[in-house]
């Protein structure tokens, strides 16, 4: 079951090319499905090009920001950056993500890989379906535009909730909302401005600002992060219901670091990272919990070694994990 | 988050290699930017010069144009800047008082330039006025309303359908047949 | 027929052409010098009128910036493989809700004040700095925010995908790295 997983997410990387020629037809079909509503959501937030202003809720803040996306023969571009208060911005492509804080007068760079299918091929759905309930509750209008709203509700307190509001004449995503698993909300999106469709030019995809002057931070020493070898000689030795291995890779994270390792634990939906990484003597550690909006991250320190669980689930789902990753 | 400006998608595609797009633009503005190139370069042959540089200097910088101001106060400083580079070239001294590119939308000009146009020159431009003032006078009222609404107190179609208390689209369609009733008298003197 | 290409030229003077008639309009006038020359005398009755009018005029001023332009390469952008594959959907304007821009007071997000001369060189482009010296992180900082981001923005890339939904928690947080809880 696990390697299964892991051959999967071998996949879609040699298929990234396959699946753009298909593009075309797959988008033509009515989707009949939730699974296929959100298959074409995930197809058309890849391809399009698009360029909106959205509202971000979270914590009971309301935040503005902007993303501008290309897809061409030289892959996806994309860029991401807020508009309300200090003018953080995320600039994403084939070969590199950077993130430009000038509020910590930091950038820093990691290598970009092929995004992750969404899961809406009938056996990812039915490996999905223990733990998520996936559902299609009808039409709703987002500013004025007809939307599918497709929900994707958890079976218990490790997983969040989603709800998609899909645009039925383009299968964007115009709004998103995360969820606790009693259904309160922890985050939304929506899309007060968008364009789909038109020409983007050069310079809405050029950074803002130029990282002069700041402390840059690279990700990784040039070893090829592709290699998996052999077993991490950590592991995490309870996850909750339905989170397997998927990848394990080992790699520098930190300029100067040592190789960290890097396990990644799915649900099919949801994942988690773990990252144990030697501690450096001069080094401060980050213990306890973190949070950002639905992001949840959780530190220990276990053996001189910082461990890092991270992802997009509960506190609980991090905490949990963290607390029982061991050596093997 | 209303309409774009036509600006901006000239812009666009002029980034996109669509050099007609920029002829539109530049028919735009060129009037009110050799005009302004006036206040600094007196003559009319030198002004026109400058006016070309500015704007092909302004076609080669496109692709740095973000979009943070409007196209028209990004080309008035290119204007004003190759104006006074001109004259520094030419060792002439610009003029103390700078016009602030936030007022460029405001700024009235044309005053003190009639001293430095010739007489045959200037005959022109009056009698271009002349003509168009003439013509207005002569329209029927709804038609007169919807242009003086929108070119002497700078409505938009919105403000001026309000005021009037008609349709957007009646509007549009008045002051277009405003406009092609002094074209018609316009066109024979410029041909 | 024509009439209608003329009222549009009209509003396009007066940048109150809508959305969808842009394109095509933009198209026409690209093609034909009437239409530009008309173009060019609706805009001179313009300027005439808000007393916009050089002393000498010289309507014919931006043929001879085009015939000057052919010099010029064109500037080039990638065009998109894509274009003929989707098929392009016409740019839709999304209203704002109200309720929204009540509460959003947006800031600009410009740190430096735009380039006025073209002559100058233009910024460097982020990626340039790759190349360039990367100073080693301050001693004690693997696990400062910089170092916590390190782990954020590697495991964004394995979500599955939403687009850039996870980087917008990246942007739109002030991480509060401290947490003993």
């Amino acid at each position: 079951m696990a390697s299964n997983k892991i051959v999967k997410w071998l996949l879609p990387a040699l298929l990234a090319v396959a699946a753009a020629v298909s593009l075309q037809a797959e988008a033509d079909i009515p989707p009949d499905s939730a699974r296929q509503w959100l298959g074409n959501m995930s197809r058309s937030l890849q391809s399009l090009d698009y360029d909106g202003t959205f509202v971000y809720y979270h914590d009971g803040k309301l935040e503005a920001m902007r993303i501008v996306h290309q897809a061409s023969a030289g892959g996806e571009k994309e860029r991401l950056m807020s508009l309300t208060g200090s003018a953080r911005e995320v600039l994403r492509d084939d070969k590199a993500v950077t993130c430009i804080m000038p509020d910590k007068k930091s950038v820093m760079v990691g290598r970009s890989r092929p995004r992750q299918p969404f899961p809406d091929v009938p056996a990812d759905l039915d490996s999905l379906s223990p733990y998520y309930q996936l559902q299609d509750v009808g039409e709703d209008r987002v500013a004025g535009l007809m939307t599918r709203v497709i929900d994707i509700t958890p079976r218990d307190k490790y997983r969040y909730g989603y709800r998609f509001w899909i645009d039925t004449a383009n299968y964007m995503l115009l709004k998103f909302e995360l969820s606790a698993v009693d259904g309160t909300a922890i985050e939304q999106v929506m899309f007060t401005d968008l364009r789909v469709g038109d020409r983007i030019p050069a310079a809405a995809l050029e950074p803002s600002l130029t990282g002069e002057g700041y402390n840059w931070f690279r990700q990784g020493g040039g070893e090829n992060p592709a290699a998996a070898p052999g077993q991490p000689e950590w592991t995490v030795k309870q996850t909750p219901a339905g989170f397997v291995m998927t990848n394990y890779q080992r790699k520098r994270l930190h300029q100067g670091g040592e190789p960290a390792e890097h396990m990644v634990f799915s649900d099919g939906l949801a994942t988690v990272s773990v990252y144990v990484e030697k501690m450096l003597d001069n080094s401060t550690a980050f213990t306890g919990l973190s949070s950002m909006g639905a992001m949840n991250a959780y530190g220990a320190v276990l053996d001189d070694h910082q461990v890092t669980v991270v992802g997009e689930v509960p506190a609980a789902t991090v905490q949990s994990m963290a607390r029982t990753v061991g050596r093997r | 988050m209303g309409e774009r400006s036509i600006d901006q998608a000239l812009v666009e595609r002029v980034q996109q290699g669509d050099k007609q797009a920029f002829d539109v633009l530049v028919l735009k503005y060129q009037n009110k930017i050799i005009q302004l190139i006036y206040r600094y370069v007196h003559d009319p042959d030198e002004a026109r010069d400058v006016a070309q540089d500015a704007f092909i200097k302004a076609y080669k910088a496109i692709d740095r144009f973000r979009g943070d101001s409007a196209f028209y106060t990004w080309i008035y400083r290119i204007a004003i800047n190759t104006a006074k580079n001109h004259l520094v070239a030419s060792a002439r001294r610009p003029p103390k008082n700078d016009i602030d590119a936030q007022d460029a939308e405001q700024y009235e000009g044309a005053m003190g330039l009639k001293e430095y146009a010739t007489p045959e020159r200037l005959l022109l431009k009056d009698e271009i006025q002349a003509l168009i003032a003439k013509a207005i006078d002569e329209l029927p009222d709804d038609l007169r309303t919807a242009i003086i609404l929108r070119e002497l107190e700078g409505l938009s179609y919105e403000e001026i359908a309000q005021t009037m208390e008609c349709p957007i689209g009646t509007v549009r369609s008045r002051i277009f047949r405003a406009r092609d009733a002094i074209d018609t008298r316009l066109k024979p003197l410029l041909d | 027929m024509k009439e209608k290409l003329h009222e549009q030229l009209s509003a396009l003077v007066d940048d109150e052409l809508e959305a969808a008639e842009q394109a095509l309009l933009l198209r026409q006038i690209g093609a034909d010098p009437l239409l530009r020359e008309r173009l060019a005398r609706y805009q001179l009755v313009s300027d005439a009128l808000q007393n916009h009018l050089p002393p000498r005029l010289d309507i014919g001023f931006h043929d001879s910036v085009q015939a000057a332009l052919q010099a010029e390469p064109a500037i080039h952008v990638a065009s998109s493989r894509f274009a003929g594959m989707v098929k392009p959907v016409a740019g839709l304007a999304v209203a704002a809700s109200v309720a929204v821009v009540a509460v959003l007071s947006l800031q600009s997000i410009r740190t430096e004040a735009p380039s006025s001369t073209p002559a100058v060189a233009s910024a460097p482009v982020v990626q340039d700095y790759l190349r360039a010296e990367i100073k080693a992180p301050p001693a004690g900082s693997p696990y400062t925010p910089q170092g916590l981001n390190a782990y954020l923005v590697n495991h964004n890339e394995y979500a599955v995908n939403r687009g850039m939904l996870p980087y917008v928690r990246l942007v739109g947080h002030e991480m509060n790295v401290d947490g003993k809880q």
